[in-house]
């Protein structure tokens, strides 16, 4: 599915229409049509984001989110995909695990956050563990069902052609299950996204999400922006390099 | 003729030749388990492949004819009765390799890895695999292919890279499920053509599944036919036409004549299987 | 392996892990039922809360929110991906907008839009729907973009002529199947960013009371919102699946595969 998007950054990196955008925005606000309070121009945004990153503190805050979001990817990612290939394989794993992925899965990971600091405490162990299991969970499932897509004319053939279960794994599962898997990841990583912010928002001290916070409580707006930039970069980051990542790893598939 | 004169007379043909059973199966039964219920695929089906002859089987659809392949393969184990192949498995070779209806073939590696395949699961060095692989590439003439993915070629060329694996693997006996199904009949005959004369030059065992009995006429040396579901060999009609077959040497009488024999023996079966619900 | 038995392996799996939870809370103690309550104690208060119709308040509070952002949502990210789907032009003018939005996490704009907008209710029910549409949005665009070409032409062939009737013969029994995927996603996204609005910042609704209930220490409660949006969450989620069985029967199931080597 997401194979499809990366063509159409050609028609993205058309950076015309957000220039004009900001253009507009500033003369507006200069003009006084808006209420600079709310909406500063894009001017006073670009001054705060050079202030802040000098001195340190954004680029802080953009650590913290950057790592709370690049572990739980590869923690939570790296083993849903793995025991979703395990799952796909074996009937036997996939019946007894099934119940428990099935009723954790479609549970907004958020209300898991609560659990985990009774259980841990109020600290990045937490935050992160909730991270994690949602990623998991949801890579997991997606897996799965790329497993349960591959025709299975194919697993015939593999073993025909003499591969034992190492074989079938490597020469069938993975490559077939890949082009899903990597969409899987992307919606993984979406998902992470937003609860990085609620985390942030309401049980953390440190991260973009913490900036917009209390940015918005000391009214200091221009920051609330520049956090919210840095956010979208890294969402535009991550989600268009997995994809990128994804369509290398699959040469055989038609990247329209 | 009784059925069982029938065989008698081509056993003793074969006897005279010097052809040694291949492939023996005796009241052999499968039965399927899904979600509505059991079916039995096979009952009572005896059979003998005889060394190097081209064995077509044809019947209805859902007959069990690919069932049955598997069988022989080893893809699927079965209930009733027995399956013997009286050869030796060879050292380095597999006893069996299968030819796939459409899908044979894995869209996520080029040609070249595809139909060296089968000699990397068996542990054959880089090199090598890749020297026989380009081998059987030039021979069914997609060599210029060779580093192509599956989603750039036609049916007709993913077919050829099916049949040319399962010939790199070089096996004793080559099992083919409708190889040629999907094609439209141009290809088809072009791809007949390529496959006799690939099977000419191995001298192996071939059973080749079809639905089509003009096909089966072209190619085999015997024709099976199969009953309805459950199924079992209903007759076997022996095609006494002089290799190689090349388009211009075929007796267009002989064959209609075949074509009849077999006709008549399946149509029964092709009504009955069409009544039956699935 | 038949399925009853399969059923039979899954309920005792099930029972084993909460015979050995209710041994380590209550029985023994070596989780302190202060940190992780026992699950007889959480199942007892989950049924009195279900009893309080204040509670009842919170479920209907979210649910409704829910519904509505998916009623906003769901016709709004099948109509714009179906129109890019089957319009160049519109892909060409609609999809960079859309490219540049998708990153940017709706919960991260709350703080704007609090500022902007008067009711908090309003404002959880708009980022919901924008967090579905913008997942739902793509799925419906590939849909239609995946039904093969030459099905329109065998379609065209047959008599189809006219585009709309093309779009209801062919497009939307074909791109059924993937949209309910969808839109099975867009609703749990929906509630998922409605539940964590509601962490932050509401006075009503289930994830208000979770927090709530969190920040009092009341376990037991928390539990069993969480219990009950766990259901809220399953309910969709399945009950679209189901819906999905009923109306695509022809959508086989893949389930029964088992591949062992065998040589």
């Amino acid at each position: 599915m997401w194979g499809r998007v990366a063509s159409y950054r050609r028609t993205r990196i058309s950076l015309k229409p957000i220039a004009a955008l900001v253009v507009c925005w500033e003369l507006v606000a200069y003009v006084g049509l808006i209420n600079v309070s709310f909406y500063p121009p894009p001017s006073v945004i670009g001054q705060t984001a050079v202030e802040t990153l000098v001195d340190g503190e954004m680029l802080g805050h953009l650590r913290a989110s950057l790592t709370r979001v690049l572990v739980s990817l590869v923690v939570g990612g790296g083993a849903g995909v793995g025991l979703g290939l395990l799952m796909g394989w074996s009937k036997r794993l996939r019946t007894v695990l099934f119940p428990y992925v099935a009723v954790l899965y479609p549970v907004p990971k958020v209300v898991v956050l609560p659990i985990m600091f009774s259980v841990f405490g109020l600290t990045e162990l937490s935050r992160i563990l909730t991270m994690c299991l949602a990623v998991f969970l949801l890579v997991a499932m997606n897996t799965v069902d790329a497993v349960n897509e591959i025709d299975e004319v194919y697993f015939e053939v593999a073993v025909d052609n003499g591969a034992g279960t190492v074989g079938l794994f490597r020469e069938v599962i993975v490559p077939g299950a890949l082009p899903q898997i990597f969409s899987g990841l992307s919606l993984g990583f979406g998902v992470s996204f937003i609860l990085i912010v609620v985390v942030e928002f309401i049980a953390a001290d440190s991260g973009l999400g913490y900036v917009i916070w209390s940015s918005w409580r000391l009214f200091t707006i221009p920051k609330m922006y520049v956090a919210l930039f840095l956010i979208n970069l890294i969402g535009i980051v991550f989600i268009y390099g997995i994809e990128e990542i994804g369509n290398y790893l699959t040469p055989w598939q038609q990247h329209t | 003729m009784g059925e069982q004169d029938r065989r008698a007379r081509s056993a003793a043909d074969r006897a005279r030749a010097g052809s040694s059973v291949c492939i023996r199966v005796s009241d052999l039964g499968h039965c399927f388990e899904t979600g509505s219920g059991s079916v039995q695929a096979l009952e009572g089906m005896d059979l003998e492949v005889y060394d190097r002859e081209f064995f077509c089987l044809v019947g209805p659809s859902g007959c069990g004819k690919s069932t049955f392949l598997r069988i022989v393969s080893g893809l699927l184990d079965h209930d009733d009765g027995g399956v013997e192949i009286e050869k030796e498995t060879p050292a380095d070779r597999p006893m069996t390799s299968m030819v796939f209806q459409e899908h044979g073939i894995f869209p996520w590696k080029s040609v070249i890895d595809n139909v060296a395949f089968g000699l990397k699961m068996r542990g054959v060095s880089k090199e090598r695999r890749y020297e026989i692989a380009r081998e059987y590439i030039g021979k069914v003439d997609l060599s210029e292919f060779e580093s192509a993915y599956p989603h750039e070629l036609s049916g007709g060329m993913k077919q050829r890279v099916g049949i040319a694996r399962a010939f790199a693997n070089d096996p004793e006996i080559y099992l083919m499920d409708e190889p040629f199904g999907s094609l439209d009949a141009q290809t088809k005959e072009f791809l007949q053509d390529e496959l006799l004369s690939l099977w000419r030059d191995s001298k192996k065992t071939v059973v080749y599944v079809t639905h089509d009995i003009r096909e089966a006429i072209r190619l085999g040396d015997r024709v099976g036919v199969m009953g309805a579901r459950p199924g079992s060999i209903k007759q076997i009609v022996d095609v006494d036409l002089d290799r190689p077959r090349t388009r211009e040497r075929l007796p267009t009488e002989r064959i209609d004549e075949l074509y009849e024999t077999v006709w008549r023996s399946i149509s029964g079966e092709v009504e009955q299987s069409m009544g039956e619900r699935h | 392996m038949t399925t009853r038995l399969n059923r039979l392996r899954q309920a005792v799996s099930v029972l084993v892990v909460l015979a050995t939870w209710h041994l380590l809370t209550a029985v023994t103690g070596v989780i302190s039922t202060a940190a992780l309550p026992a699950p007889a104690g959480i199942s007892r208060r989950t049924v009195e809360l279900l009893g309080e119709s204040s509670f009842r308040a919170h479920i209907s509070a979210t649910a409704w929110r829910t519904l509505l952002a998916s009623l906003i949502a769901v016709p709004a990210g099948v109509g714009v991906g179906f129109a890019m789907g089957l319009n160049e032009r519109v892909k060409a003018v609609v999809a960079p907008v859309l490219y540049a939005l998708y990153p940017m996490p709706s919960i991260a704009l709350l703080p704007l839009l609090l500022l902007v907008i008067d009711s908090k209710s309003w404002t959880i029910i708009f980022l919901g729907a924008v967090g579905g549409f913008f997942v739902l949005v793509w799925n419906a665009m590939t849909a239609v973009e995946e039904i093969n070409s030459v099905y329109f032409d065998v379609a065209r062939d047959n008599g189809v002529e006219s585009r709309y009737a093309l779009f209801r013969e062919l497009l939307l029994p074909g791109a059924l199947s993937g949209l309910f995927t969808g839109i099975r996603l867009c609703l749990s996204t929906a509630l998922l960013i409605i539940i964590s609005v509601e962490f932050i910042t509401a006075d009503q609704g289930l994830g208000y009371f979770v927090w709530r209930a969190w920040g009092l220490y009341e376990l037991s409660d928390m539990y069993g919102a969480v219990i009950v949006i766990g259901a809220l969450g399953v309910v969709i989620t399945y009950g679209i699946g189901q819906l999905q069985r009923r109306l695509l029967p022809w959508q086989t199931d893949t389930d029964d595969r088992e591949f062992t080597s065998r040589r």
